[in-house]
């Protein structure tokens, strides 16, 4: 899980350093300035990095120990994808690169799980909570959001059928139905059902081509990565 | 900045593949920045659509400079933009962006502050164009995050 920190956090100044586990501080690519020694100390972009040269290059800024200063004046407007096709094309791009990135910064051959935090904790820069951090034979990152959550109680509650246990299939059903309706109403407008459920649809799309690109990068690169495109 | 601090200069860095209906947008926001860089060079990353018809349109209000590079990929091209590049800020744009009139010059600006500032980076909003269903998607999800909402 990637955070745009330029998109929650509109007082101007320094970044956090880059050295926050997986939570590093970047600037998109469409949007930032260099200085030319900066670019240099680092050799410039990972040509390996067809999606996330940003987030990649922002690191290795940061550890070069250079500053990152974010400007809220600095506006850019953006032409966002307009299909269907390049919304699914965008989500899995940024998926695909996610785990190489991953690898090549903060991988660790441990089995990490991270949980959205309290949303009014000031003190975690990224508002995210570490729920495991476990020996692993090889490199994972989970971030534990409600989409991952939902599937994993639609699995268990299969198993359950078929397994037939009446009790775990009644719980995981139940699971599955209140984190099915936390993740389906999460910007629901009643005056606008039509609207929400395209909404919604179009949310849980993206979520899904980012979390496939995920799993797809990471099988070459030895890494079990699980991430959606929001925390919650 | 500073009058005792020397100018800055300011290459404009631009990398595009099949946008040539979208880079005219870009190029007449730059037109109008309120701070004008030395030189813009664009990289365009082996396109098929042809660019000509805007390269020409603009050649003579922007100090254009324009390369091709044939390894794909937005970093390949990226690093190709840098060896070309030839002064001492490069301000990335997206072929797909509109840049607000003081953008180059409000990005440009920290730099004077402190010479350990490597990077600095600004804010995207949506450009309201055509009304999708998907771009309405995008713009309540930027909205949302700007609210606070959803994170």
């Amino acid at each position: 899980m990637i955070i745009d920190l330029t998109r929650c956090n509109s007082a101007p100044g320094y970044l956090p350093k880059a050295n926050q586990g997986f939570f590093n501080p970047f600037f998109a690519g469409l949007n930032v300035a260099f200085r030319r020694e900066a670019l240099q100390s680092v050799n410039g972009y990972d040509p390996k990095c067809f999606t996330g040269e940003d987030v990649d290059i922002s690191i290795r800024v940061s550890r070069a120990g250079w500053e990152l200063w974010f400007e809220p004046t600095a506006l850019v407007r953006h032409h966002d994808r307009r299909t269907f096709a390049g919304l699914l094309k965008q989500w899995y791009g940024y998926g695909l690169c996610s785990a190489y990135i991953f690898k090549k910064h903060v991988g660790r051959r441990r089995l990490q799980c991270y949980m959205p935090g309290n949303k009014r904790d000031r003190t975690r820069p990224y508002r995210a909570r570490c729920i495991a951090d476990i020996p692993f034979p090889f490199y994972g990152m989970i971030f534990l959001s409600t989409y991952h959550a939902l599937h994993l109680s639609l699995l268990v509650l299969l198993i359950a059928v078929l397994a037939g246990w009446k009790i775990v299939a009644l719980i995981a059903g139940a699971v599955a139905l209140v984190t099915g309706l936390n993740y389906a109403t999460i910007r629901f407008e009643w005056r606008h059902p039509l609207r929400s459920v395209g909404m919604f649809a179009l949310r849980y799309a993206a979520d899904t081509s980012f979390v496939i690109g995920s799993i797809l990068g990471g099988i070459p690169e030895g890494v079990l990565f699980l991430q959606a495109t929001r925390t919650r | 900045m500073n009058s005792d601090q020397q100018k800055l200069t300011v290459s404009v860095v631009i990398v595009t593949k099949d946008r040539p209906h979208l880079i005219g947008d870009l190029f007449e926001s730059l037109c109008s920045q309120t701070l004008q860089p030395e030189e813009v060079v664009v990289v365009d990353n082996n396109s098929s659509a042809s660019y000509a018809e805007v390269f020409d349109a603009y050649r003579d209000r922007l100090p254009l400079r324009i390369f091709v590079e044939k390894t794909p990929g937005i970093p390949s091209a990226r690093n190709r933009a840098i060896l070309e590049a030839r002064y001492e800020i490069l301000a990335f744009a997206d072929d797909d962006c509109v840049p607000e009139p003081r953008w180059l010059e409000n990005l440009v600006e920290p730099f004077y502050r402190d010479p350990h500032i490597g990077a600095v980076g600004g804010p995207t909003t949506y450009y309201a164009s055509s009304d999708t269903f998907v771009e309405r998607y995008y713009r309540a999800d930027r909205e949302a995050i700007e609210q606070g909402i959803d994170l």
